[in-house]
């Protein structure tokens, strides 16, 4: 059976959570990676992706509050130098932001006024990681991704980061004839156990 | 053979080469999709990527205008990766791969017909409806190990 280990990508390209939002930009599409794991010391405390940036970068100059949404809504958390951000942390902000954001926005040469060096990775980031074991089988991984709507999967021994599976990475594997659905023919009650007779 | 036609998304969010930068990046997280097709005038001009509205938008570019006044046509790519609705997802697999593509067009002819993703293979995969099949001649052994046997392949 093909595994992640066997598909996955070693060299993970990976982001602090204090780096700021245009070098976040910056790596995914000098690297061209959709989504970066974000480590702290050696800890992994988040994902960002492509979405997640421009989710950010669409939200700058009149952020719209969502009323389906009303936790975006609850009351502010405080976020401790040091402690993990909040989730409403980025969220929370925009309420109070004003039309000049658009201005600001466009305005990158004076760096003081750069919205997109202001924040940081931590606060757009998606603090629920995806992990897989590197002995996972590839329909699992993708099974994973279908069910949480994702494109990739960190694949962890315990704490340690081993790689990253993508989407993509399944597709190469499919392109590549990888997946093999090994049968063996003289046994008539498997085939029809599985299949049922056509 | 699993065909595009099979896994493709139907009617996929299109985008005009007039609409802003902002509208696009604003559809694209609304729908959770990471590219869509521009059309204009019922033709398929380009495609739009996430990449491609945050590359203009984190590109810095001290004399731009806001992203509400910047248009898609200026962001998207205009050569179009599309195959047909019977084409088998194992060759349009590989296709992604060779282009370096997430998602191809599903065209018959002119006619955009849907649109088929990274996802979508994967999606595929997860409901075991990809598979390369290979007959192993030993039905009483543990087929698994037999690593010998591996490029046997039914005719």
């Amino acid at each position: 059976m093909l595994t992640v280990r066997d598909i996955m990508t070693q060299d993970v390209i990976t982001i602090p959570p204090e780096a700021s939002v245009r070098d976040a930009m910056r790596l995914l599409l000098e690297r061209g990676v959709s989504g970066l794991p974000v480590v702290a010391g050696r800890r992994i405390v988040g994902v960002v992706s492509a979405t997640d940036l421009l989710d950010f970068a669409a939200s700058l100059p009149d952020l719209v509050i969502d009323v389906d949404a009303p936790e975006k809504l609850g009351p502010a958390e405080v976020w401790e130098d040091g402690a993990e951000p909040p989730a409403a942390y980025f969220s929370e902000m925009w309420p109070e932001a004003s039309a000049e954001l658009e201005t600001r926005f466009a305005a990158t040469e004076h760096p003081e006024w750069d919205v997109l060096e202001e924040h940081t990775v931590a606060e757009v980031m998606n603090r629920a990681v995806c992990a897989l074991p590197p002995t996972a089988s590839v329909p699992a991984a993708a099974d994973y991704m279908r069910r949480a709507g994702i494109h990739r999967i960190l694949v962890m021994e315990g704490e340690q980061l081993l790689g990253i599976v993508s989407a993509k990475d399944i597709t190469r594997a499919v392109g590549e004839r990888r997946l093999i659905d090994r049968r063996p023919v003289f046994d008539a009650e498997r085939l029809f156990d599985e299949r049922g007779w056509q | 053979m699993l065909k595009l036609r099979d896994i493709l998304t139907p009617d996929p969010i299109t985008v005009s080469p007039e609409m802003s930068v902002r509208e696009a990046m604003e559809l694209l997280v609304q729908h959770h999709v990471s590219g869509v097709p521009v059309v204009s005038g019922g033709r398929v001009v380009g495609v739009v990527s996430s990449k491609d509205l945050l590359a203009l938008a984190g590109g810095g570019d001290t004399e731009a205008a806001p992203l509400t006044e910047r248009v898609v046509r200026e962001a998207m790519t205009e050569s179009i990766i599309a195959l047909p609705p019977e084409a088998d997802v194992q060759e349009a697999s590989e296709l992604m791969e060779r282009a370096g593509v997430h998602r191809l067009l599903v065209m018959d002819g002119d006619r955009l017909v849907g649109i088929v993703s990274a996802l979508d293979v994967a999606r595929a995969v997860a409901e075991h409806r990809i598979t390369a099949r290979r007959y192993i001649f030993n039905p009483r052994g543990q087929p698994d190990e037999r690593d010998d046997l591996d490029d046997q392949r039914a005719p």
